[in-house]
């Protein structure tokens, strides 16, 4: 870290800033309740940052926990307490595992990866990319990390509020049996809560559908508000097309959390009533109809898919741009693309469904749509790449991410196809190619794209630089970590090992072996960033005001920008043209050219 | 800026003119109705997949809902909807005293929905229709619900005049040829609690269940169709073939209690949105009072929750509903009158809306139609299968 | 917001509906909702749902159009409402196909004792 001991506090024009120069959104109030009672959009996104990263921590715990199990056959970790089953021994280890890989998918679907990136970074950048104060309603953004936190709360009963009852019990003497399926402990079926097993099982299932329940409504909050800030919100000519690809990529999400998230909440609710009042709508021995529930799981948690990658293409268009200096290429085609992705994605659910006994007709159709969605993910790789083409890359953090997004992504994108065709799902479904392929997707692409959004917005946010040395050497473990662990899944899966066993023949040592090896390069990789981040927020240098050059309007905000964002109306432009913006060695960062009134006029065109 | 939105206090800061906040708001409603919309599609998905696959179930079940009682209602939720309408245009034209008039009827319009729906819900619970396995249909595990079935015929026994503690011998000597055209119709009402209601109660004898099929009941369901389901309804112009219980399929029988479960998961829903409606025109009437009269307003709901029990409790036969009434009406006289002295001794304030500013009024009025709206839906697809 | 005249042209321009159009919309539902009852009873076989259908959602069209006000509405909210209803209509089309034909293949789980069949 190189520490500037009289850092330049400039304007984007690189004249030195008048007025209380210390004055920002992180100090603007002080005092505990003063964040808890914010309607700052920046606020709510540090709140947010918060929960989300300790949800990470939470979910990566159960992540090393089962992977450590995995390391070898047979059982490895002890069983804590037997907490579910009465018998000891293994089938208490492999009743662990079970709620170990339940918790680590809930957790990380419904409080990491869903709301990463719109809650943390979108609610930080969107209102800012549209020159605006704030979102539309501010309010109701509040409320949403507030039904966040109760959806936490709800997760948090999950893992231990069971064992909080048994122990009451234990101490008045009562019978936990009373209690009914609140004294019920930790959760086994799986993220996806499928049926007839969820509505059976003595695990806590009611408060895990509870809270992705209240989760899912702090989602559709933050996605309306996103909506109607970028049709109410954008400065005047700031029109559709110079919106920057964040945007869109943001806007496309919106629409998939206003339109598939209620059809989640209905879900659990009807599960809820199943287990609470003995409905049997999705309990064959009720009469009921079990892959009915999968057409109402999937036709959520399919374009959920689209809710956590989609934010990801919209963070890599702007680095893409940025760090190659040279206008992005085909804007309308990633824009349209993204669009395009979030329609498509509601009509693709039943290839989930392959092996269900879902109808043969169904099954050609959604796998031929599901093909189709590989054109436009195919449309942005190709801008990407075209972008890059003769520009002058720039190998930052935040690139170095970006790149490794493009190539991890094209990996899960292009297993997906694999996943999508009929006869080579009926030999690959449920095993470790599915979960080698979602996490390529998921982590491989959307985590990657996360933290390269954080390296990149992170001297906006908090105004600091961090160590670029650190940050690279994080990413690069990442990198490498990420591709151990779970390359290898992808030939175990084809080799036929099945997902969600604790144990496994021999001839899988090796694949399973690697792979946990893997997962701890990756973890250190994870904490790498982590410490990265402290040490930053710590020692870093004063940020400039555009430390990158890039021409969208949050770098004309101050780092950290003050409460109200901008300090004087921000110039509206084409988001990557970039030829305004010119390096100074003295601020360490951009600044923009003075430019005549014609000239911005010309450019606001 | 707009210089003069400046000066309107309801302006948040964030937006540059009134015009720009109102056309947010109501996009943001817009938005969520379109969540309500699809939250709702998912029960009616629900619906879909069991009627196009069991149609007779349907047919069947559904004899057990009262269409007059659904129609009223209907009825009742379309003029709140009027009502709300009008007071979206009363804001607008700045016609304060209206505005309170007509939410409070559409509020009250709110309250006799649930009154309404509170008489149909109470009828079949009583019958033994409820949800999950409090209902005389409940299949599991290869079993349909056998105690209750038998509850509910005794019950229906019972409520026709004829002691349930009859002797089996007296209940016996009823047989199928005495019940005539007048017994058509209270046969079928341990489905149809529509003719709870109905005049002209057959005589004992008539009314009578045969006695062995109250044992059938006791074994099984074939016992159940007979004595739940012996005739189609007799009402209206032309008579429907309705299925019987016991000429079903098996695989029909399985799911006539997932009919209720559709019906109470769809309606309850819907209800629990009436609720919020209400609470939401509440705050609104809330708001739109002058000072003297808001006085009065949490009196007013209070006095409609007092009256909701009054009337639960005379019509269960239950008491605490009864006292919890007469309390809340006690509530409402003692906090109407002190904030009525406190509201007097201060300079009278007028209501928050006019023509400057009622984005809430049409918001929260955007939100009572759709409750309206999904009731559309829900009636003929819930009262009138055919 | 001294002068009303003066903050008279500085009001949100909304639509303002003419009560009678109201009053029109309300009877009209109403009669449609004893014409909904009354087909109910004549002998349609199958058409009757599609006849219950179209009646409630004519009822709807008008409770959108007039009460919601959405004809004379920014033409995107026209567009997030149907977006919903064609989302639903998709769900429920599909799984409708699917599940006519994979429904006849569901067996029950076996059941114990006494069998309804
Ligand atoms: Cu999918």
């Amino acid at each position: 870290m190189t520490s500037n001991p009289a850092p330049i506090i400039t304007d984007a024009f690189g004249h030195p800033r008048k007025g209380n120069l210390s004055r920002n959104y992180l100090n603007e109030s002080k005092g505990i309740l003063s964040w808890l009672l914010t309607l700052d959009h920046k606020r709510i996104a540090i709140l947010y940052m918060v929960g989300v990263l300790t949800s990470f921590l939470l979910g990566g715990i159960f992540a090393i926990l089962l992977r450590t199990e995995l390391i070898a056959p047979g059982t490895t970790l002890p069983a804590v307490g037997g907490i579910n089953t009465t018998s000891g021994g293994a089938d208490a280890v492999w009743s662990q595992y079970n709620q170990m890989f339940t918790l680590h998918g809930a957790v990380m679907v419904f409080m990491f990866i869903i709301p990463a990136i719109p809650a943390i970074l979108g609610n930080f950048v969107l209102p800012l990319h549209l020159g605006a104060k704030d979102v539309a309603f501010p309010r109701l953004n509040l409320m949403s990390w507030y039904c966040y936190m109760i959806g936490g709360l709800f997760f948090l009963w999950t893992l231990g509020g069971g064992l909080f009852v048994r122990l009451i019990c234990k101490i008045f003497g009562l019978d936990p049996e009373s209690f009914g399926q609140l004294a019920n402990v930790g959760l086994d079926t799986g993220w996806t809560f499928y049926t007839p097993y969820s509505t059976w099982t003595s695990s806590s299932v009611i408060s895990a559908t509870m809270g992705a329940f209240v989760l899912g409504f702090s989602s559709i909050l933050t996605g309306l508000n996103f909506i109607a800030s970028i049709h109410m919100l954008r400065r005047p000519g700031q029109g559709w097309t110079k919106l920057p690809l964040f945007c869109w990529g943001i806007y496309a999400t919106s629409i998939i959390q206003i339109l598939a998230t209620p059809v989640l909440a209905i879900t659990l609710l009807l599960l809820t009533a199943e287990r609470a009042f003995g409905v049997g709508i999705f309990d064959p021995a009720k009469g009921g109809d079990p892959i009915l529930y999968q057409h109402f799981f999937w036709f959520y948690s399919h374009p959920a898919v689209y809710i956590m990658i989609l934010p990801g293409f919209a963070i890599v268009s702007e680095l893409i741009g940025t760090f190659s200096r040279k206008h992005i290429f085909g804007y309308g085609f990633i824009a349209a693309s993204s669009i395009a992705i979030a329609i498509l994605g509601f009509l693709v659910w039943g290839h989930h469904m392959f092996t269900s006994g879902q109808s043969p007709m169904l099954s050609a159709i959604f796998s031929f749509i599901t093909f189709s969605i590989a054109v436009p993910s195919g449309i942005k790789i190709f801008n990407w790449l075209a972008t890059m083409y003769k520009g002058s890359i720039r190998l930052d953090t935040p690139m170095l991410y970006a790149l490794s997004f493009i190539w991890l992504f094209t990996i899960g994108g292009l297993t997906g196809v694999f996943c999508a065709t009929l006869s080579v799902d009926l030999h690959i479904h449920d095993t470790y190619f599915i979960v080698a392929h979602f996490h390529y997707v998921m982590v491989g692409s959307t985590l990657t794209a996360f933290l390269g959004g954080m390296y990149y917005w992170w001297p906006k946010m908090f105004g600091k630089m961090y160590s670029e040395r650190w940050a690279r050497f994080g990413c690069l473990l990442i990198f490498i970590g990420f591709n151990l662990t779970f390359f290898i899944q992808f030939i175990a899966g084809s080799q036929g090992m099945p997902r969600r066993y604790a144990d496994y023949p021999a001839q899988f040592h090796i694949h399973h072996f690697i792979s946990t090896i893997g997962s701890y390069i990756l973890t250190v990789g994870l904490f790498a960033v982590l410490f990265n981040w402290i040490h930053s927020l710590r020692r870093g240098a004063a940020a400039p005001v555009n430390p990158w050059g890039a021409n969208s309007m949050e770098w004309q905000a101050p780092s950290p920008p003050p409460t109200a964002n901008f300090e004087t109306d921000p110039i509206v432009g084409d988001p990557y043209d970039y030829s305004h913006w010119h390096w100074n060695e003295e601020i360490g960062g951009y600044v923009l050219e003075e430019m005549t009134n014609d000239e911005i006029r010309n450019s606001k065109q | 800026m707009n210089q003069d939105d400046a000066h309107n206090p309801h302006l948040a800061h964030h937006f540059d003119s009134m015009t720009q906040q109102f056309e947010s708001s109501k996009l943001g409603m817009w938005l969520f109705l379109a969540t309500e919309v699809l939250m709702f599609g998912g029960l009616f998905m629900a619906y879909a997949i069991y009627r196009a696959n069991n149609p007779d179930v349907y047919m069947f079940a559904h004899q057990a809902l009262d269409t007059r009682l659904g129609a009223i209602n209907t009825a009742v939720l379309l003029a709140s909807s009027f009502t709300m309408a009008w007071a979206v245009r009363a804001a607008q034209m700045s016609q304060r005293r209206l505005i309170m008039v007509l939410l409070g009827l559409t509020l009250l319009g709110g309250a006799g929905f649930m009154v309404i729906k509170t008489v149909e819900y109470s009828g079949k619970y009583a019958h033994h229709l409820w949800i999950g396995p409090v209902n005389a249909f409940y299949y599991e595990a290869g079993f349909i619900n056998k105690d209750t079935t038998l509850t509910s015929a005794e019950y229906y026994v019972s409520s026709h005049g004829s002691p349930a503690h009859e002797t089996p011998d007296a209940a016996h000597k009823s047989t199928a040829h005495e019940t005539t055209e007048a017994a058509a119709p209270s046969e079928g009402e341990v489905v149809l609690d529509a003719h709870a209601a109905a005049p002209a109660p057959a005589s004992p004898v008539a009314a009578g269940v045969d006695h062995s099929s109250i044992q059938l009941a006791a074994l099984g369901p074939t016992g159940v169709a007979h004595v739940v389901i012996a005739e189609p309804r007799q009402v209206g112009v032309a008579q429907h073939q309705y299925p019987k219980f016991e000429q079903m399929s098996s695989n029909d029988r399985r799911r006539v209690h997932l009919f209720f479960d559709i019906y109470y998961l769809m309606t309850g829903l819907h209800g629990l949105h009436v609720l919020v409606g209400m609470a939401i025109i509440w705050v609104l009437l809330h708001k739109a009072a002058d000072s003297l009269t808001r006085a009065w307003t949490p009196s007013f709901a209070l006095l409609i929750a007092g009256g909701y029990f009054l009337f639960l409790g005379s019509h269960l036969g239950l008491r605490w509903p009864l006292v919890l009434g007469i309390v809340l009406l006690l509530i409402a006289a003692v906090v109407g009158f002190m904030r009525h002295a406190k509201a007097a001794a201060d300079v009278v304030r007028p209501g928050a809306y006019s023509r400057q500013f009622f984005d809430p009024v049409e918001i929260g009025g955007l939100y009572w139609h759709l409750v309206d709206l999904i009731w559309i839906f829900l009636f003929p697809l819930l009262y009138l299968i055919r | 917001m001294s002068d009303t005249t003066h903050a008279d042209t500085h009001v949100v321009h909304a639509h303002i509906s003419p009560l009678w159009q109201l009053a029109g919309i309300l009877i009209a539902l109403l009669l449609l909702t004893v014409a909904t009852v009354a087909v109910s009873y004549a002998n349609l076989g199958n058409l009757s749902i599609l006849v219950a259908l179209l009646i409630a959602a004519v009822k709807g069209t008008l409770v959108v159009l007039y009460f919601m006000h959405l004809r004379y509405d920014a033409p995107f909210n026209a567009l997030v409402f149907s977006m919903a209803l064609l989302f639903v209509a998709l769900m429920i089309g599909f799984t409708l196909i699917d599940s006519r034909q994979y429904q006849p293949n569901l067996t029950p789980p076996p059941a114990v004792g006494n069998v309804p069949e």
